[in-house]
Parts: structure tokens; sequence; C-alpha cells
């Protein structure tokens, strides 16, 4: 029983946050810091969950995986609500008629500064409700039902083509040079942000490009997934618009983009400075793996990445916690937080790829290491290259 | 009168003109089934990203999981190939395929 429940961590941390927004004030920033005392704390103190549960009831999961879609729903209706020189959709009425506690006088009291907190919390939120929903969903190719709202999921932070960029370029060139979404050896997070949801997003173009016409289709029609991806966003964005006006409509396109770079922030954690032959099959030493108990529980294990990149049919509750994998530096949001203060992510980083070249690189891969060293820019890269004999 | 409620028989695959043929099972992938029964297809990416595990469909319909458009070529699809890994056989099927190392 308990192994269905633990992964309630994800929708009850969802409901904290709309909870906390709700309240406005300086309860926006209380729920933004347990965020992260809940998660570096948890993963610190707890230790790692390397169970293989068998699930009699695999529904159940997936039914967890798609709840994400009313969640982040709420989630944005309070945020624009809160926000919003109109009671979105009354809202506020209707919660303080049901509580008693009056919200609309703590929105008024919540100042411009504190939207800023706002926007950083809810970008990080949509990013683990929909970003991390959105990729399981939408490896399940075989279930249409999945597909379709890890589609909706992902267009919360203007990214559908996920689905397509994902699969048919990350899983095919991971940690090679080819990827997107690899970050090479000695680049900084921030820039990962926009050349990865930039080239990603030109990539995810070209391969339905190509698809649409192998099959003579148009490539400006119906059929083209892509364009149909980004018009899922314009909807949401056109109903935030049509509830909450102009104020809700550029606050929620804000949250939407820090929620797709803080997707970018993981895509950068889970494979930085990786290097492989990308005519060889993928094996668990390409991906960063961490098996953080409170971290897997409320990230469906995502955690387990070194196994979900060597089989990516494999859904999340079938993933198995390869102990001897490359491991990041911490939990998730604890390399993550690290990942967003670059001197101390270099500091870091360094010690755990020069040990990857040795103890986990083919001979292959140490040249490629050497060239990656090379173009590094970072002097301690830079001066470590492998005699390959 | 019941065997209309009785399951379905599971589908056949003949690999290479028959040299290999198993029973699939409920809803398997044509690479899944074959490795289960010994049968080296090569594979990589197993989610229809690489297309090392293409294979050419001779006779039988199956039901394609992603689009295989995306890694096929064009010349690849009009000749019926298919990815191994994506594909799950609706009925009998036979395919042909340049069998890897174990």
């Amino acid at each position: 029983m308990f192994d269905y429940l633990k992964f309630s961590c994800f929708h009850l941390s969802g409901l904290l946050t709309i909870i906390t927004i709700s309240l406005g004030v300086g309860y926006i920033s209380i729920g933004f810091l347990l965020f992260f005392v809940v998660y570096v704390g948890g993963d610190w103190l707890f230790g790692d969950d390397i169970s293989e549960p068998e699930y009699q009831y695999p529904a159940l999961l997936t039914w967890q995986l798609w709840l994400a879609l009313p969640i982040i729903c709420m989630l944005v209706l309070v945020s624009v609500w809160q926000v919003s020189s109109v009671d979105v959709l009354n809202y506020g009425s209707a919660i303080t008629d049901l509580t008693g506690i009056d919200i609309n006088a703590a929105k008024e009291a919540t100042s411009a500064g504190q939207y800023w907190v706002l926007a950083g919390f809810v970008g990080l939120s949509i990013s683990i409700l929909g970003t991390l929903t959105g990729h399981e969903l939408t490896h399940r190719t075989w279930d249409p039902a999945s597909m379709l709202i890890g589609r909706w999921l992902l267009a919360f932070t203007f990214d559908a083509n996920f689905s397509i960029e994902h699969v048919y370029g990350h899983h095919r060139y991971v940690s090679t040079k080819e990827d997107p979404a690899t970050a090479p050896r000695g680049r900084n997070v921030y820039a990962h942000m926009f050349i990865s949801t930039f080239k990603g997003n030109i990539s995810a173009w070209k391969l339905e490009r190509a698809r649409l016409l192998k099959k003579r289709q148009g490539v400006f029609s119906y059929h083209n997934v892509a364009i149909r991806g980004f018009l899922m966003s314009a909807v949401i964005v056109a109903l935030v618009f049509f509830v909450a006006g102009w104020e809700g409509a550029i606050f929620f396109a804000i949250t939407a983009t820090l929620g797709k770079f803080s997707l970018e922030v993981v895509n950068f954690i889970e494979h930085y400075g990786m290097v492989r032959n990308p005519e060889l099959p993928v094996q668990p030493r390409h991906s960063w793996n961490t098996n953080k108990r409170i971290s897997s529980w409320a990230m469906f294990n995502l955690t387990r990445h070194s196994h979900h990149h060597a089989q990516g049919e494999v859904p999340f509750h079938k993933l198995k916690p390869y102990r001897d994998a490359p491991m990041m530096i911490g939990g998730y949001l604890t390399t993550y937080v690290v990942a967003l203060i670059p001197p101390l992510w270099n500091k870091l980083m360094l010690p755990k790829l020069l040990e990857w070249d040795q103890k986990y690189a083919s001979k292959e891969e140490r040249e490629l290491a050497n060239e990656a060293n090379k173009k590094s820019g970072i002097k301690a890269f830079e001066q470590t290259q492998y005699s390959i004999s | 009168m019941f065997a209309l409620f009785s399951a379905k028989p599971t589908p056949k695959l003949s690999v290479n003109a028959g040299t290999h043929i198993l029973n699939l099972e409920r809803k398997e992938t044509i690479l899944l089934a074959a490795l289960r029964a010994g049968i080296p297809i090569s594979n990589n990416c197993r989610v229809g990203a690489c297309a090392i595990c293409k294979c050419k469909l001779i006779k039988g319909k199956v039901q394609e999981l992603t689009e295989s458009a995306y890694v096929l070529s064009e010349v690849e699809l009009d000749q019926g190939y298919i990815l191994a890994c994506q594909s799950v056989p609706k009925s009998d099927v036979e395919i042909e395929v340049l069998l890897g190392e174990k």
C-alpha cells in the first residue's frame, strides 16, 4: 500500500504550493522556502530508496500521473488570481466563504516585490508538476490517453514538442555532441537554458518536417505535430487571458518560460559533461543517477535515470536503482541548486567527471573526453589529457 | 457459442522465412518477443528513435506504437520496413531481419 502512496509526495507538494499562494503575503516565501527545506533537507536526512516493489495495479500509478493535470490547472488559476486585479473566476470570494479566511484581503496586501518570489515558486512548481509527468507520459507511446495528457502537461511550459525532440533526438543522441540537452564540459547552466531551449525546438521542427515530407503530408497542415504543440500552449495563454486579463496572461507566460528553463536545469544535471559514441548503445554510465528517497518519491523515480536511458521503454515504477551508476552530487533539488551556482558546480563536478573518465569511460570515450576537456575553457579540465594506448 | 468469449489466440512471429517461429504474448513488441526467445535482433534505444532494430514486414499486420517515419527513410517506408521495438503484431506476422550476435 505504501508503495503506491509514497508518490503522493508529488501531489501533496503541489497542494501545499496552491495553499501557500492562496494565502498570499509572506506565506508565498514560506511555501517556497519549505519546498527547499523538505527536498534538500529530506534527501540529506533520509538517504536512499533502493526498493524495487512489484506493482499489481500499475493503473493506480498511471492515475497518479494523470492527476497532475487538474493540479497544474489549479496552480495556474491560483497564481494568476494572485497577480490579477480582478477576482479570477471568483476564486477569492469562494475560498473566503468556504474557509472564513479572507484571502482577498491578503491578496490586496501582497506586494509587487512578492510577485518575484511568486514567479520563481510557480516556475519551479510548474516544471515539477508539468514536465516531470509529461516526460513520463509521453514515453508511453502505446497509450493514447497518456500521450494526450502528457502533451497538455508539457504545453504548460510551452514545450509540447518535447514529446518529439526528447524521444527521437535526446534518447538517440544522449551524451553526445549531437544532443541539444546534453551540456558539454564547461558550459554554464544559464547559457544551457537558452542554447538547449533553442536547439531543442529547432530539432523538433526538423524531425517533424522530415517525417511529414516522407509521408507526403503538408508541412504546414493539421498533420504537423509541432505546430499543434505550439497551438496547445497558445490555447492555454488565451484561456488565462480570458479569465485573468493581460496581467494574468503575461504572468503565466513568465512562469511557463521559467518552468521550461527549470527543465533545462534538470537536463543539465542529468548528463553534464558525459561523452559517448552515438553509434554504440546507451549504457547506464551515460546518465547521472541518484537514488535519494525524497527526490525519488516526489519525482516518480526520474532519479533512476541511468536505467531510464538504458531502457527507455520501461515505465517509472519498474526502473531499478542502479547503485553502481555514476551518481549526482545529491538529490534532485540539491543538485539543481548547486547547478545554479556555477563556481560551486564546477568545483564539485570536476572530481566527479574525472572519476567518470577513469572508472566508467571506454577507451574511445576517453579520447572523446580529451577533446571535451580541451574545449571546456576550464583550466583543470584542459590540463587533463589521457594517454590512449 | 462460448467461443465468442474465449481469448483470441495470440499471434505467431516467423523470422527470416521460418528460421525461428515463436508465439507472442499479448501486446508484446516484436523486439521484446524475439529477445525473450533468444533471437538476437540488434537494438539500441528501444523507444523508436535509433532505427537499429528495423526489419522488413513480409506478411501480416502490426500496430506501430510510434511514427516510424521519424526515423526510417522514404525508401524504407515504401519497402515495408518497421521498427521491431515499436511494433505489436495484430495478426500472425513474418519478418526479415539481419540478426546480430547474441
